[in-house]
């Protein structure tokens, strides 16, 4: 626990190599509809407390655990990419005090942009297969913010059927984003049963 | 952790900036209302507030601060009490009645739950609000039903993690990770098992328990710390000792078999193969989650009819049930079970015991005790095996042969 603290005010300072090891780090790269995805981690039961930590707890000196050890190598890896991150019903943030995504991608010191947002309140986590490839229904695009030419990665906690970012990936491409790639902390494999679960 | 500290450390020497960055814009002094912490460490800011990351876990509904009133209560027990047993019951009543703090250190295996029943049933009658918190969940679902058995009219309510509906009744049992949902509310409160896993040296969990108590408190364990028996020496506390079991038998004694590692398996075949010609359960104990697969592995392989428990394993409770039942020959187990477990003619070996980190003199006691609980059948195998014999071994052994000298 000591480094956790430490590493969210020194990038630099990555998770110390047993919690890194119980996160297990396990890269996968995927195609979704044609757009180039990077998970980074397993989900697990680590990821899941400290996920729970952070967002239901609303832990923020948790916000850059998660992608401290591999920040050096992302910052390279997508150089020149704009973040866009996963919409967020904004009376939640606000309720909350911060959003967990940017802040836990804020490590990347990328520029971030918030074209999408989500005007009602539902959550991924609930619906089933069905219920969530129509959540590009509750996705808006603000006309105000410009992608037109730009590098866009669009960035997520967890990935799980993909649908919200393929709904947004979508959203990006239409307005005129020159490249969009998906980068998310963790892959969860769809299961009906895990709808029962709750936090401990 | 120790590898990472070395590592700040070098850290620290190349850096001394660092020390800046801890703690930073968190004032002196801050200490947490709920649980007491004041390491700025374990301290945040959000929505420019300051918040303590130790408690922040433990967010949920509060219990409500009903008014209770006094309640007829009937105790059935399908057995009677020992003499020493209603001595000990007696004199928690009356230390309770005095407003003195009672530790009962008594020996594994004998009924410690029971002469609590007495301080609970006078509690009810005066309609007073009364926990019963354990460290461990397992073992509040095994005491839940066997308190139900004891006050059959009363309301039992047991509150565990994922069970948590219903808050309020006349006793409750709860897992002491879920006393901060009764802030300064109970008039009694009955701890066993004070030196298990999480609540030993968790400084939260004990914060939480002062904080939840109001009026008196009775804690039992069969191997309290140094700290606890100090802190009941002081004005106002307590300590009943009871030595013996209830049955009269003595506690058997661990044997000690220094063997090399790669030799201790088919030393366990061996015993194994002996007890299932007897057709005497037995549990194997082992210090770590990734050895008790392992080793289960290899024993499957010479001795049928086995299975493997640890924390981490997704259905434990149907195993360890399918064990009770007798379907089972024997069970390779970390120390999930290593307390709060009663299994009739219980052989006991353990692997590894020279493991520091894991088996202190406590733990192997604990572990001892699971042999021979019962009366018609008092006598149990306990086997330790090692490559060396440590203290905590020794200690253990002397221990229970103290306690045998009392009979």
């Amino acid at each position: 626990m000591p480094s956790l603290r430490w590493s969210g005010f020194l990038h630099s300072v990555p998770v110390c190599g047993r919690c890194y090891n119980e996160m297990v780090p396990k890269e996968q790269l995927f195609k979704l509809d044609g757009f180039q995805v990077r998970c980074l981690y397993e989900y697990n039961e680590k990821i899941r407390s400290l996920l729970y930590q952070f967002k239901g707890c609303n832990d923020i000196e948790l916000a850059s655990v998660f992608l401290a050890n591999q920040a050096s190598f992302l910052k390279i890896a997508y150089k020149g990419y704009t973040l866009v991150p996963a919409p967020s019903y904004q009376e939640k943030d606000d309720a909350r005090g911060f959003n967990h995504v940017v802040e836990m991608f804020k490590i990347l010191d990328m520029p971030f942009l918030f074209p999408i947002v989500k005007r009602d309140d539902v959550k991924q986590a609930d619906g089933n297969y069905e219920e969530r490839q129509k959540i590009g229904q509750h996705l808006h695009f603000l006309l105000d913010v410009s992608v037109t030419g730009k590098k866009i990665l669009f960035v997520d906690d967890l990935i799980t059927t993909g649908a919200t970012a393929k709904a947004c990936c979508h959203l990006l491409k239409e307005h005129g984003a020159k490249k969009i790639q998906i980068l998310a902390m963790g892959h969860t494999r769809y299961d009906e049963k895990d709808l029962n679960k709750t936090p401990p | 952790m120790q590898g990472f500290f070395s590592f700040s450390k070098r850290f620290l020497v190349l850096f001394p900036s660092f020390l800046l960055y801890m703690g930073v814009g968190i004032e002196e002094g801050y200490v947490c209302p709920r649980c007491g912490n004041r390491d700025p460490r374990f301290l945040g800011i959000n929505k420019g507030q300051i918040y303590c990351r130790k408690c922040i876990a433990f967010v949920g509904a509060k219990a409500a601060q009903l008014p209770s009133v006094p309640k007829e209560v009937r105790l059935s027990l399908k057995y009677s009490l020992s003499k020493e047993q209603k001595i000990l019951s007696d004199h928690i009543v009356s230390n309770f009645r005095q407003g003195i703090d009672t530790l009962v250190y008594a020996v594994c295996g004998s009924g410690k739950t029971e002469i609590s029943y007495g301080v609970i049933s006078y509690a009810m009658e005066h309609g007073l609000k009364i926990g019963f918190a354990l460290p461990r969940r397992d073992v509040v679902v095994e005491l839940f039903f066997r308190l139900k058995d004891a006050f059959p009219d009363n309301r039992i309510v047991a509150v565990y993690g994922e069970h948590t509906s219903c808050l309020t009744g006349d006793v409750v049992i709860l897992t002491t990770h879920q006393l901060y949902r009764y802030p300064h509310y109970f008039d009694l409160l009955v701890m066993d098992e004070i030196d298990a896993f999480p609540f030993k040296g968790n400084e939260v969990l004990i914060a939480m328990y002062k904080a939840s108590l109001c009026g008196h408190c009775v804690m039992m364990s069969a191997t309290p710390s140094k700290e606890i028996i100090a802190e009941f020496k002081k004005e106002r506390h307590d300590i009943v000792e009871l030595r013996t079991r209830f049955h009269k038998h003595p506690i058997p004694v661990p044997v000690i078999y220094e063997r090399p590692s790669f030799w201790q398996p088919i030393f366990v075949i061996k015993k194994l193969k002996e007890y299932k010609k007897k057709g005497k359960p037995c549990f194997v104990f082992v210090p770590s989650i990734s050895k008790s697969e392992e080793l289960y592995r290899f024993l499957n392989v010479f001795v049928k009819g086995g299975n493997y428990v640890n924390s981490q394993r997704v259905g434990r409770e149907n195993i360890i049930e399918s064990f009770k039942r007798g379907h089972l020959l024997y069970l390779v187990t970390t120390s999930v079970l290593e307390r709060g477990v009663t299994i009739k003619d219980l052989q006991v070996l353990v692997v590894a015991a020279d493991t520091v980190r894991i088996y202190n003199s406590a733990t192997l006691i604990q572990i001892a005790g699971r042999a021979g609980r019962k009366s018609d059948a008092p006598n149990g195998e306990v086997t330790f095996l090692g490559e060396k014999t440590t203290k905590s071994m020794q200690e253990a052994v002397e221990e229970i042969g103290y306690c045998n000298t009392f009979l």
